[in-house]
């Protein structure tokens, strides 16, 4: 006990007498994860999401830590065994708040989410990491009692196998209340395979004159560029209509004669439904189409949408190419421009649709095509998509 | 030697078989799942009701477990076109909703209510087809029949509260009419090829102003919009169009995810309804400069063309608003292939035309009912017929000569249906013959009283003064009957002629529904089949030699829009029906010593190619063609350029209620529908337009109460989607008259507003 006692005194005096800002700093930091069973731990991971059964959760990992002696260990299989290709987690809180109760934190001191992270080989994808954002219930579109007071959102982030540090810059945002501590977000197409990832020292800090993001993205701004590639933004979830499963096959990872890269999109569709028509979104997050707040992305800038396509056999027909539009939310696309009647040569060719005079301030819907078997060989037809982007 | 003795067992299987089905009961029953349906369902009708339970029982016995697998596999009902997969578990469910309505005709009230309520249960999301085209819910039609006998009435859903409005504009936009060629180029105007290439896109979009394309964003500065943005996503796109709230449908257009050029034309549609008709033009010329190509679906899958609908649109705005002086210069949509079911051969050759000013000689006769001078028609060129005639001018126009004098076809469908008969159960009579009083006079033709005050009794002064003097009044001359499937009554229509100048079209369905042809149903007829062919022949030969000395026939019809199949297979061999389509026309021209014309009643333009190629000897191209207020659009103009044949509708029409208007609306909408299609008849009639229209027949003089299933129930279902005030065809309420309550069916009729109508117009 004396030599307890003796620790502390030393280090009070320590801290008192050289290191006094550092020591003030580290009382500051709020903290999502230090170590396992640590007192300065806050939230909880409750809010399991997309494809829960394809993420093994251990938040006591030993085999790694960037401090301490414990880490968080995430294996995401990628198997979309759930059939949303996209699997997260979210620290809540109280356990499952999804925003009926107001166990919220005020974490207006900060300005940052700082965390350490690793893959077990390097290459690995975190899609997605969040702070904030529970805000309307994900089936009604209702908003919550007690929802977050901001969200902010930051990735895709490709690991090494060295332990670094990433950030979440949050200046200017209302942190007042804060029920979402963290969220990590995996996506199928991104992760390819399977995945283990590390995370550890998860923290809410204040950083000094730590400016106000720019919100708007930076162009050429990618929907498709190489598999896996991490300028990807977007998530092909939205199939239509429900029985799009049964007529398409899509491969994004298809590598005989890409435009450019490695890969470019295949696109195979069948009648096999007997619905007649096709189409996939883009969307943002994965499977939204309108409910979820604050998830557009800011394209304002660009002045057109740019992609390459060609058919296999040259004449498919595409009824309609498409960016924003969807407004089956409350949160809905701010604008919406097409191509339509686009009929495909063998060969690539550039397609490009006019965004000028567009209000591209909150685009969730980053790219769309859709098609019917009426305009197309009764059989069915095959055509490639590669570099889809915003440009200038 | 393989086949012979295949054919030997085949022969002995028949035979044993039909012995086992003469020895044995009076029911035959190896059939799959539709045999024991299609049997029932007539064994029904013919009130055999011991027989009907044997059938549907052995059915149930034998399908059952298959149905039960498809139920299982459902959670909502399957997709448009799906049905049939369905098939097995849609034929069980009818089997039940037979068992249930024999039941209740045997007085068996609790037992055909458990039978109700049993289909009900297992199989929620059952089909059942009808033949006239669509399915219907047995789940739906089971609670109500179960409503009917547990509270001895039949209730519909009652209709909401009814929100009304009007759009108002935030943004009208700086020009109109808008100079496309100041913000883009145009390219290969009428060609395959034709595009417009905005060069300038914000230019353009402050010149068309707010819901025309390509201003997407003026919108979002509209008040109106800002209030109601949160709350669009909750509402249904299809329902909230054709409601009455026509600001939030606006405002909603914005946001569906249908393509750029149907959010177009829903919202120029919108904005004519709202009175706004500059905007309304914008939006219909919009289309035909950026999306002229672009194509829906009907109900039944034929394909719609959203560029063609606008640009008739755009005309018929630009007709009856002449106060905006202006004229669409050029503007045709040429689509090459364009008469078949497949728009993959589609080719389209576009002209946008230019909106301008009228000139000096053009306002002349912009206020005229056809906006343009009559024609001179020079000599006539062809003759067809002797006392019933075409004349063909050198002009190209074509026109009836009766006893030479022209005559135009003001024409009526026929057929005064009494409240709570149905062909569905074989309770219909034939009217021809009908005399429920006994009093020796046929019913409906001269028994029928206008029930002036409408309170449904005959009151001091509502005499009966009988169908044929009433359409006499309304200036009907011609009514539309098929000889099939009852035999008519010469007397009457004799009568008819001599007394009312009314004449007959004289139909033979020419196979379709199975008539005529001896095929069953299921099979249908087949218009390669030989003994098909002969039997419809021989059907068509009984028809003329039976009414070819009748002054009464003014022209013989053939079919009834067999293109679109049902009981036949028109719709997949349009070649092989037409071609014995004018087989049958040969034929009636060699029994017929008057030579009068010979007409095909179509389906719309389906197949027109088809029938110009192969058609030369029928003479009059008629349809039945259901395109809206506009009138036929392009009827006119295609029949002329594909088969430069006289032309004549076979059945047109709309109900007089609509969903979410007042009766008084319905009504009157009824007749404005009616006086815009005869106008577009009398504007492409010889002198005007294309030239070749000869008149029309209306669809129909008085509400059949059966089409929807319950004879006893003036039904208000919308059984398909339709260019209606509502959007949708309540067949119930097609007639120009009504019935009232139908207590006094088949003697009361509501003259409706249509009638005064066309009382009007075609006296």
């Amino acid at each position: 006990m004396r030599k307890v006692l003796l620790a502390i005194l030393c280090g009070a005096f320590i801290c008192s007498i050289t290191l006094t800002g550092f020591c003030q700093e580290q009382k500051k930091d709020f903290y999502v994860y230090t170590d396992k069973n640590s007192p300065l731990n806050h939230f909880i991971p409750s809010g399991w999401m997309g494809d829960h059964n394809d993420i093994r959760f251990n938040d006591q990992a030993t085999d790694e830590s960037a401090s301490g002696a414990t880490s968080i260990k995430l294996i995401y299989t990628a198997k979309a065994s759930q059939g949303n290709k996209w699997a997260g987690i979210y620290w809540q809180s109280a356990q499952n708040n999804w925003g009926n109760r107001e166990s919220g934190y005020d974490l207006s001191d900060y300005n940052k989410l700082a965390f350490q992270a690793k893959g077990a080989v390097g290459g690995e994808v975190i899609t997605e990491i969040s702070i904030g954002g529970i805000t309307t219930n994900p089936i009604t579109g209702e908003t919550v009692t007690f929802p977050d007071s901001s969200e902010a959102k930051s990735g895709p982030i490709r690991l090494t196998n060295k332990w670094q540090e990433y950030s979440i810059n949050l200046a200017g945002k209302d942190l007042s209340y804060i029920n979402g501590g963290l969220a990590i977000i995996f996506n199928a197409n991104q992760a390819e395979e399977e995945q283990t990832i590390y995370i550890d020292d998860i923290r809410y800090t204040k950083e000094k004159n730590l400016q106000k993001e720019k919100t708007s993205v930076n162009l050429p701004f990618y929907i498709y560029a190489d598999s896996g590639s991490l300028d990807n933004h977007y998530v092909d979830s939205g199939w239509m209509p429900s029985t799009a499963g049964k007529d398409l096959k899509i491969d994004n990872n298809w590598k005989n004669y890409p435009f450019s890269g490695d890969t470019c999109i295949r696109v195979g569709y069948e009648n096999k439904s007997g619905t007649r028509w096709v189409g996939v979104f883009w969307q943002n997050p994965a499977n939204n189409w309108g409910t979820i707040p604050n998830a557009g992305f800011d394209l304002q800038g660009a002045s057109k949408l740019t992609f390459w396509a060609r058919g296999d056999k040259g004449g498919e027909l595409v009824t309609e190419f498409k960016m924003g539009g969807l407004a089956s939310g409350e949160f809905f696309d701010s604008d919406s421009a097409s191509l339509s009647q686009v009929q495909l040569t063998k060969e690539w060719k550039q397609y490009e649709i006019d965004l000028r005079g567009k209000d591209l301030s909150y685009i969730i819907g980053g790219f769309c095509w859709s098609t019917s078997i009426d305009v197309n060989d009764p059989e069915g037809i095959v055509f490639y998509l590669d570099e889809i982007k915003y440009e200038k | 030697m393989k086949k012979e003795s295949k054919m030997k067992k085949a022969v002995l299987v028949l035979f044993l078989v039909s012995l086992t089905c003469s020895l044995g009961s009076m029911v035959c029953y190896s059939q799959d799942s539709s045999g024991y349906v299609n049997e029932a369902w007539a064994r029904l009708g013919k009130r055999e009701f011991s027989e009907v339970h044997i059938l549907v029982d052995d059915c149930i016995k034998e399908y059952s477990s298959l149905a039960q697998d498809q139920a299982k596999a459902l959670g909502s009902f399957p997709t448009k076109g799906e049905e049939e997969n369905y098939k097995i578990m849609n034929d069980i469910a009818t089997c039940y909703f037979i068992k249930g309505e024999a039941l209740m005709r045997e007085g068996k009230t609790e037992e055909a209510k458990t039978v109700f309520a049993d289909v009900i249960k297992k199989y929620p999301y059952s089909q059942s087809f009808d033949p006239r085209g669509w399915y219907w819910s047995i789940k739906e039609k089971s609670e109500i029949t179960l409503k009917k006998l547990e509270t001895g009435r039949v209730e519909e859903e009652e209709e909401g509260k009814v929100v009304i409005s009007e759009i108002k504009l935030y943004d009208y936009g700086e020009e109109f009419p808008v100079n496309y060629a100041r913000y883009g180029k145009f390219e290969d105007i009428g060609e395959e090829n034709y595009k417009y290439v905005i060069l300038n896109p914000i230019g353009l979009a402050k010149a068309t102003g707010e819901g025309i394309y390509p201003n997407s964003t003026s919108v979002k500065f509209d008040p109106e919009f800002a209030k109601v943005k949160k709350t669009l996503f909750k509402i249904d796109h299809w329902k909230i169009a054709n409601s009455r709230d026509l600001s939030t449908a606006f405002y909603k257009w914005h946001v569906t995810p249908e393509s750029e050029a149907m959010k177009q034309f829903i919202r120029a549609e919108l904005l004519e309804r709202s009175g706004l008709i500059e905007h309304a033009i914008k939006g219909y010329y919009s289309i035909l400069i950026h999306f002229p190509r672009s194509y829906g679906w009907t109900y039944w899958h034929t394909p719609w063309y959203v560029g063609k609908a606008s640009l008739y649109r755009l005309k018929y705005l630009l007709r009856n608003n002449p106060e905006l002086d202006l004229i669409l210069e050029g503007g045709e949509i040429k689509i090459i292939n364009g008469y078949d079911n497949d728009i993959r051969n589609d080719i389209f050759l576009v002209d946008p035309g230019k909106l301008r000013s009228l000139t000096f000689w053009e306002k002349k006769f912009a206020f005229s009912k056809c906006g343009e001078k009559r024609k001179n028609l020079e000599k006539i060129v062809e003759t067809k017929g002797e006392k019933v005639k075409l004349v063909k001018y050198k002009s190209g126009d074509w026109q009836l000569l009766v006893d030479g004098k022209p005559f135009m076809l003001k024409g009526m469908t026929y057929g005064p249906t009494r409240v709570g008969e149905s062909p569905d159960d074989g309770s219909m009579q034939n009217w021809t013959t009908q005399d429920l009083n006994k009093n020796s006079l046929i019913d409906s033709p001269y028994e029928s009283w206008v029930d002036k005050n409408r309170n449904n009794q005959q009151d001091e002064g509502e005499m009966a003064v009988g169908d044929f003097q009433l359409m006499k009044e309304m200036g009907v001359n011609c009514l539309r009957l098929y000889y099939q499937p009852f035999e008519l009554n010469k007397k009457t229509l004799g009568q008819m002629y001599q007394k009312y100048g009314i004449y007959i079209l004289m139909g033979d369905f020419l196979g379709k529904y199975a008539l005529g042809s001896n095929a069953d149903w299921k099979e249908g007829t087949d218009y390669d089949n030989p003994e098909h062919q002969k039997n419809m022949l021989e059907s068509v030969e009984k028809m003329v030699q039976e009414f070819k000395d009748e002054p009464y026939v003014l022209i013989w019809l053939l079919g009834n829009e067999n293109v679109y199949g049902l009981g036949c297979n028109a719709d997949k061999k349009p070649e092989s029906f037409f071609k014995f389509a004018n087989k049958a026309a040969q034929l009636i021209k060699s029994l017929d010593p008057q030579k009068r014309p010979v007409a095909i009643a179509s389906g719309d333009v389906l197949h027109l190619d088809v029938f110009a190629k192969n058609c030369p000897d029928i003479d009059i191209f008629g349809a039945n063609c259901y395109r809206g207020k506009y009138g036929f659009l392009d009827f006119w103009d295609e029949v002329k350029r594909v088969a430069d044949k006289p032309a004549m509708i076979t059945e047109y029409g709309t109900s007089s209620y609509s969903k979410g208007y007042s009766q008084k609306e319905s009504e009157s909408y009824q007749a404005q529908y009616h006086k815009d299609c005869w106008t577009n008849i009398l504007c492409n009639a010889s002198g005007f337009g294309a030239g070749n229209a000869l008149g029309s027949f209306v669809f129909e003089w008085v509400d059949e109460w059966w089409k929807s299933y319950e004879p006893t129930y003036h039904d208000k279902k919308g059984v398909a989607s339709g260019p209606f005030l509502d959007g949708y065809y309540h067949e119930e309420w097609f007639g120009i008259c009504g019935q009232g309550d139908g207590m006094s069916s088949p003697y009361l009729r509501d003259l409706k507003p249509a009638y005064f109508a066309y009382k009007e117009l075609w006296n």
